[in-house]
């Protein structure tokens, strides 16, 4: 690799990790307004004009409070955790394009960090590691909620890793490729979602599983474990947590548009917009979820995850199969 | 060439690293970067699918599972230091075995003259080790080993579940009947609710 490509992904990196951020603060306050809304009342309103403003203020506070740590605590992995969690999450949607090359006379420019020819499998791959974070936080803290809680979470997202895979290789089975762009320019005229809907089904429901969000926050569950794997963090190592979590709904919403939701193509207009729009339809639907359903028992969780959701999963996969052999949607 | 030496040694102090550990998540925690060097490794000899599954199922899956189990059966972070077994000369005998391997590679290397990973090695066959050609190496030539080693594992699964399923059953009729008994849903009781409150291994010094 040349100095040149090199300063050049390194550009289009942080570039994304800074766009990551604003992402993630102000979804952090829509979240909190379209919560507040569903429960009748006005979210963050204090902070400049609408509450606009809360999330430097929110950034503050996290840069201000006091590192704590355990005095039990195994002080290196206590440390490297929260830092796995947010690294896993930027790393996976490194390669997960937010609309077409875009061409401007002889230079082209992708909208994505990377492209290897598998970026599905890659974003899979990589997020099959955010586990560590979770799972090493809760016992490094070295303290009975955290560790019950990185216990659930970890044993949750191996269940629902494998629904979701069965999901993704649905659609990979419909388009017959692992490449983002061209599963993508498969659906200029049918979604996948079309004969593809219990696969969305599925991947929508593991999506929340996997980013351990309402009603499946089992893990975080404050009221018998506190706050579950990250009870004893705070300060900047506690955002780095939250950052990551939101961080993986952006990947999962990214995903779930690309693979079933026609990515960018739309009737009309510029096709950034779209994926813009049915990402934030996606995160909308997290919101909604968590606004809606109570958070249900740990056994049903695991029951759901591995009595109903795969075998499902492995059904829609025959489905699919069948559908591809019958001529496919060509 | 750079990017295969500075892996490489990254490989090879992770390898000692998940030996030298006196704590058992440690080591687990290193064969982690262990197998996330490897796959770079693959990656950089151009097996892009083989370098991409070795993170997602051994990296991914695998280790997690050991994790997992680690951290139920050692939840204490310090290890027991009285509780070692002392190396009776074992770390000699394991030193010599090394030398005798690398060193068996290395004569192998020079007697079968086989080239040195270099990037530009296999650069000659676009596709290789791509998706499409592991596949249809997979599913074409070596389709009869593949289902076989996939039968292989399926029997593999089930006697797990039956092992396992064995011996819940052994473990629920030595339990009191209120506690083996179901609630009316059908689901089964978490026992350890039914059990005595006691603190956790590592909650009783607070």
């Amino acid at each position: 690799m040349t100095g040149m490509t090199f300063g050049y992904v390194l550009v289009r990196s942080v570039i994304l990790i800074m766009l990551l951020m604003g992402a993630f603060a102000y979804f952090m306050v829509a979240e909190r307004k379209v919560l507040g809304y569903f429960q009748l009342r006005w979210g963050p309103v204090r902070v400049g004009p609408w509450g606009l403003l809360q999330p430097i203020a929110d950034a503050l506070k996290m840069v201000a409070k006091e590192d704590s740590a355990p005095a039990t605590a195994d002080n290196l992995i206590f440390h490297l955790a929260p830092a796995i969690s947010l690294f896993v999450a930027l790393g996976a949607f490194a390669v997960i394009p937010l609309g077409p090359t875009l061409h401007f006379g002889s230079f082209t420019l992708p909208l994505s960090v990377s492209d290897p020819g598998s970026g599905l499998l890659f974003v899979l791959a990589i997020a099959s590691l955010g586990v560590y974070g979770v799972s090493l936080g809760g016992w490094a803290s070295q303290s009975k909620y955290p560790l019950l809680g990185s216990l659930r979470a970890s044993a949750q997202m191996v269940s629902y890793e494998l629904a979701l895979g069965m999901a993704v290789i649905s659609t990979v089975v419909l388009t017959g490729s692992l490449d983002l762009y061209k599963i993508v320019g498969l659906q200029v005229h049918l979604w996948a979602v079309i004969p593809d809907i219990l696969g969305f089904l599925i991947f929508l429901i593991c999506s929340v599983a996997e980013t351990n969000r309402a009603p499946f926050d089992l893990a975080e569950a404050e009221g018998e474990l506190v706050a579950g794997f990250h009870t004893e963090y705070s300060g900047f190592r506690f955002a780095n947590f939250v950052i990551a979590e939101y961080i993986n709904m952006f990947t999962m919403a990214a995903l779930g548009s690309l693979l079933f939701l026609g990515g960018w193509n739309g009737p009309f207009g510029p096709s950034f917009w779209w994926l813009l729009l049915k990402m934030a339809a996606y995160l909308f639907f997290f919101i909604w979820l968590r606004a809606t359903f109570p958070r249900i028992r740990y056994d049903r969780l695991m029951n759901f995850g591995w009595k109903v959701l795969v075998p499902v999963a492995f059904l829609n996969l025959i489905w699919i199969s069948v559908f591809v052999a019958l001529g496919g949607w060509r | 060439m750079i990017t295969f030496f500075i892996v490489a040694a990254v490989a090879v102090a992770a390898a000692i690293g998940v030996i030298a550990a006196r704590n058992a998540v440690h080591s687990v925690l290193w064969l982690v970067v262990h197998l996330c060097s490897l796959a770079v490794l693959y990656m950089t000899l151009h097996a892009e699918f083989l370098g991409l599954v070795q993170i997602l199922i051994y990296a991914g899956a695998v280790m997690i599972l050991f994790l997992f189990v680690l951290s139920l059966l050692s939840a204490r972070s310090a290890p027991n230091a009285a509780a070692w077994e002392q190396p009776r000369g074992q770390t000699g005998l394991a030193i010599a075995a090394a030398a005798v391997v690398a060193a068996l590679v290395l004569v192998g290397a020079a007697v079968g003259n086989i080239a040195a990973p270099t990037q530009g090695a296999a650069g000659g066959a676009a596709a290789f080790g791509t998706v499409q050609t592991f596949g249809q190496a997979l599913f074409g030539p070596y389709l009869l080993p593949f289902e076989g080693t996939a039968l292989a594992l399926l029997t593999a699964i089930v006697g797990a579940v039956a092992l396992s399923a064995g011996h819940d059953d052994a473990a629920g009729r030595g339990l009191p009947a209120t506690v083996a008994a179901e609630p009316a849903d059908g689901a089964p009781i978490d026992v350890s609710h039914a059990a005595p409150a006691e603190p956790v291994a590592t909650g009783g010094d607070r």
